[in-house]
């Protein structure tokens, strides 16, 4: 009986074996089916970000020489060997040098591109905060004392007062 | 309305202006100027000039082997900078390769070649054509290629025994008689 | 006979320019009218010294005498007549001979209007005038000449001189390179002189701004010539940026209108603090503040365009557009570190006696509002300076190339930008002197609440793409406020004097064009941000093979693939052209045709797109040679760009703004102004 049932359950481990690699071999297949489905907006959307390693400036999407056109295949092939983006992308800094991508790697020296947007907005920022208020603080005209409010010429003093607070 | 004043304002209307003002702005400036001075010095003067020492670099072939400046003294060492997609290199290719079957044997000289922006199936494909067996390898992150400052492929740049610069030659040599002649005469007597 | 005669030409022009140096400060110094009179003569002489050389020169060009080294490099039998008038600015030394010539114009003008209006300024505006040009006739003359020509040596060597050496003979190609393929197209007719005008302009306002400094002045006397150059060369400056983008986008196909190239962004620097500037002058014209900040603004302006005519001609940048390296590089840099210096040195020595005299007395007032204004343009130049040196200082220091490309500079001008758009937006209703949050708000919360209607359309209309919400909804609230402010005044004046909307538009305007020029060349920022908006947030893209009769789907648009002519044309060029049927919902719109045209002199080709434009988008098609381009397959990459075509528009309100904001008032015009305020 034990014997049987090992048996018994023997098959079924082989079977459902059988069964797994069948199904894995199946998408395996389904995969391979898709490297030709690389279109040219894939290779676009990851050239896009890449400059030439040999011109000047140019992006490698719109870049016509043949050297360029090479770099395009080699990111087809990779893209059909289902590379991510960012590894590509990677791929292309390490072989050609950082100057490739249009954002330099945020790491020693390249940090100063980084951080002086930021400083020069809040070096502006102080600069306009502290001219507003210098401004500000040489703006009041002297009160009038008290002891005065009752003189003749009061209401007068009082119109000039409000006219040199009024601007127009 | 405001009074327009010609004369220079009455003394006690200036503001002195802080003697550190001065200072960080002339500073502010001279920096700027230096940036400039120092990238236009750099891209206009000559990169590596004649009599210089070898510059530091490391490469390793297609074939695994890694070459270091400092191992290639006491060499004539051929430093060529090519591509697959460049058209001038191939001109040469035949006459380096034939060159450098004479002057392996006598283990005095080194030819290298530096792959410079390129993809490795086509510049196997371009060694294997041509038949180069000397060593050749990518210029990975066109590091060595930025030490050089090179304007283009091809380029040459050879190196005597004592690890100086003896001879540049920015495009494809004219026969394969100028690069004999050219390490003969780099080549130690006898 | 026109090599001397234009060689002759440059070096007279040279002395000439030298000598109204000298006699303006030596007629200065001694208090002598005549002396500085003479200065001012030799001034204006310099003009038709220069355009009879630049005559010259373009009489070479035209009839082919290749044997000049500049003619060879750039014209040739196979352009037409206007290409080879245009290739006077085709290279370096011709650019530069245009560039000398425009300012000796300007210079010209400059210096006869100032011995009528502001004599005291005449000697020192004529030494800066002149001192720019000898510094751009040297480098002409002596190191990257035009007249130069080609010369085979006894020794069978061929070189490029400009006298006759020992034992030469003459050589005559009998044809020349021409341009550059690229460079073959109407856009290079206009593109780069406007771009010089706008900068030559600028020299004017900077050297009345230097005899001010030098006079010892403080007050602004020197803005009332300033402002009227400056703004003659804000607008050209404007014209030649966007001409370039245009013809960028219509001819060179990759897209776009700008690439932040840094080249590009060279040339938008001084428009940068050249805006900022034609703002910050008229706080000085109606407070008396800002005196500093005026100075510093034009000062920086000329120096910015000093320093991008140098970095690209230089080599210094790795740029599409940059000029083949020369020699003039060194040169240039001598003569930026002397400007530089000295007028540093100038502003610090009298920046004590720069007291201005108004205040500002409220966060919420008008001359804050432009403080702000003030500040924003300064950081967007910190950002766009930081930008083109930042490669320069890493390959420099850390000795490895870097590349600042797009997507930096829309991150961090980006906001700036938004911010700016803000500002248009609450300025108008804005008042001078003490104002209040609550003053304000009373203003500004009909046109602003009618903004946040917009954007609720916006949200719940639109996809959620909250850049391109954010960006339109500031344009909305700038356009709203905008029209509700002048609409406001053309009511009242209509009201008050009987008069019918139309006639009331055209009084209010007239009486006050400063400030309603201005108002329209706002509507024709906005116009342009709308067009910028629309393709930055809302572009699509698709890149794909198609054979002949095959369709292409974006955003709704089918584009069909319908036929493809390949030919060769006169002058050898390789042309493929192919023809694209544009349709939305079954409906024909047009039918357009890109082509690939392939120089093999060159080995160079140009993707010339077909584009279908309307008020709400383009649809653009390029014929890209990833693939060969055969009738089979070919390869078109479509782009969906929606409201591209309101940059355009929006740059001629802009120009009409700004000419109806430069024409003077009259006298009797400005007593009614002040009374209006």
């Amino acid at each position: 009986m034990q014997s049987k049932a090992r048996i018994i359950s023997g098959f079924s481990l082989f079977g459902a074996l059988i069964v797994l690699t069948a199904l894995a071999s199946l998408f395996t297949r389904a995969q391979a089916q898709t490297p030709a489905a690389v279109s040219d907006d894939d290779i676009n959307r990851i050239a896009n970000q890449l400059y030439c390693p040999v011109c000047e400036n140019i992006p490698l999407d719109v870049c016509p020489t043949e050297a360029c056109s090479r770099w395009r295949e080699a990111i087809r092939q990779k893209l059909a060997l289902g590379w991510s983006d960012q590894a590509i992308i990677d791929n292309f800094v390490e072989a050609y040098g950082a100057r490739v991508i249009g954002t330099p790697p945020k790491a020693g020296l390249n940090w100063l591109l980084y951080v002086t947007p930021p400083l020069a907005a809040i070096g502006l920022g102080a600069a306009a905060f502290m001219i507003l208020r210098k401004n500000r603080a040489t703006k009041s005209v002297p009160e009038i004392p008290a002891a005065d409010l009752k003189h003749p010429a009061e209401p007068y003093r009082k119109k000039l007062n409000d006219d040199i607070n009024r601007k127009e | 309305m405001t009074m327009e004043k010609s004369e220079p304002v009455e003394k006690k209307n200036q503001k002195r202006l802080p003697g550190w003002v001065f200072v960080l702005a002339l500073a502010l400036l001279v920096g700027f100027l230096a940036i400039i001075g120092g990238s236009l010095n750099k891209k206009t003067a000559a990169p590596i000039k004649v009599g210089d020492p070898i510059p530091e670099f490391s490469l390793t072939s297609f074939t695994g082997d890694s070459y270091h400046s400092t191992d290639l003294k006491g060499k004539v060492v051929l430093l060529n900078f090519w591509a697959s997609w460049c058209t001038t290199c191939e001109d040469e290719a035949a006459a380096l390769e034939n060159v450098w079957k004479e002057m392996q044997p006598g283990g005095k000289v080194l030819f290298l070649g530096v792959d410079y922006a390129d993809t490795e199936p086509e510049a196997l494909a371009y060694l294997e054509k041509f038949g180069i067996t000397y060593p050749s390898g990518p210029d990975l992150g066109t590091k060595v290629s930025q030490l050089f400052r090179i304007t283009g492929v091809p380029e040459t740049y050879v190196f005597d025994a004592t690890g100086r610069l003896a001879a540049v030659t920015i495009g494809p040599f004219e026969s394969e008689a100028e690069i004999r002649s050219l390490i003969n005469g780099l080549l130690p007597e006898g | 006979m026109s090599a001397d005669l234009g060689l002759g030409i440059l070096v007279l022009t040279l002395i000439v320019s030298l000598y109204a140096v000298s006699a303006a400060i030596a007629g200065s110094k001694m208090r002598s009218p005549l002396l500085v009179d003479s200065a001012r003569l030799a001034v204006m002489v310099t003009f038709p010294l220069l355009t009879s050389g630049v005559l010259i020169m373009v009489m070479l060009l035209v009839t082919g005498r290749f044997e000049f080294a500049y003619v060879y490099r750039v014209a040739s039998l196979s352009m037409p007549l206007y290409l080879n008038i245009t290739a006077l600015w085709g290279g370096q030394s011709g650019s530069l001979l245009l560039w000398a010539w425009l300012l000796s114009g300007a210079a010209a003008i400059a210096v006869h209007q100032a011995w009528k209006g502001e004599k005291p300024f005449t000697p020192w505006v004529t030494v800066v005038c002149m001192v720019t040009l000898a510094f751009f006739l040297l480098i002409v003359t002596f190191v990257d000449n035009p007249f130069a020509r080609i010369w085979a040596l006894s020794n069978g060597q061929v070189v490029q001189a400009l006298i006759h050496p020992n034992n030469s003979y003459l050589i005559y190609p009998p044809d020349g390179l021409g341009l550059n393929p690229l460079l073959r197209d109407p856009g290079m007719v206009f593109h780069p002189p406007l771009l010089y005008l706008g900068f030559v302009g600028f020299v004017i306002p900077f050297s009345f701004a230097i005899a001010s400094l030098i006079t010892g002045r403080n007050d602004s006397l020197w803005l009332k010539p300033a402002r009227k150059w400056a703004l003659a060369a804000w607008v050209f400056l404007s014209i030649g940026l966007v001409l370039g983008s245009r013809w960028a986008y219509t001819v060179l196909g990759w897209g776009g209108y700008w690439g932040w190239d840094p080249v590009e962004v060279a040339a938008l620097i001084p428009w940068l603090t050249g805006t900022a500037f034609v703002h910050s002058m008229i706080i000085q014209e109606k407070r008396t503040l800002f005196k500093r900040w005026n100075i510093v603004l034009i000062v920086l302006t000329y120096c910015m365009v000093i320093f991008g005519t140098f970095l690209t001609r230089s080599g210094v940048l790795d740029s599409v557009h940059a000029f083949s390296q020369s020699s003039i590089g060194p040169m240039f840099f001598v003569f930026i570190a002397l400007t530089f210096i000295v007028s540093l040195v100038l502003l610090l020595w009298r920046w004590r006696s720069l007291v201005s005299e108004g205040k500002m007395e409220s966060l919420f007032s008008r001359e804050s509002a432009f403080l702000f204004n003030n500040l924003l343009f300064v950081l967007l130049f910190l950002i766009c300076l930081t930008g083109i040196l930042f490669p320069l200082v890493s390959e420099l220091f850390a000795g490895t190339k870097m590349t600042v490309g797009p997507s930096w500079y829309k991150q961090t001008t980006g906001p700036v930008f938004a911010g700016l758009l803000l500002l248009m937006g609450v300025v108008p209703l804005t008042a001078w002197g003490s104002s209040t949050a609550k003053a304000l708000g009373r203003k500004i919360w009909k046109p602003a609440l009618a903004s946040l209607i917009v954007l609720g359309v916006l949200v719940f209309t639109t996809a959620l793409n909250w850049g391109g919400i954010l960006a339109l909804w500031l344009i909305s609230l700038v356009t709203l406020v905008t029209v509700y402010d002048y609409g406001n005044a053309v009511l009242l004046r209509s009201r008050s004097q009987k008069e019918n909307v139309f006639s009331a538009l055209v009084k209010v305007t007239s009486r006050n064009r400063h400030r309603y020029g201005g108002y329209i060349v706002h509507l024709g920022v906005v116009m342009i941000a709308l067009g910028v908006v629309g393709t930055e947030f809302y572009q699509a893209q698709t890149q794909m093979t198609v054979a002949t009769g095959g369709t292409i789907s974006l955003d709704g648009f089918e584009i069909k693939y319908k036929n493809l002519t390949q030919y060769t044309a006169a002058d050898g060029t390789d042309i493929a052209q192919a023809v694209v049927e544009i349709s939305r919902n079954g409906r024909i719109l047009a039918t357009i045709s890109p082509r690939r045209d392939y120089y093999p002199g060159y080995q160079q080709s140009v993707t010339i797109p077909g584009i279908y434009s309307t008020l709400a988008e383009d649809v653009y098609v390029v014929l890209i040679d990833w693939q060969p381009i055969a009738a089979d397959g070919a390869t078109f990459h479509v782009f969906h760009n929606p409201l591209v075509n309101w940059i355009w528009i929006g740059t001629i309100v802009m120009v009409l703004g700004s000419i109806l904001a430069i024409i003077p008032s009259r006298p009797k015009a400005n007593a009614v102004k002040l009374a209006e305020g």
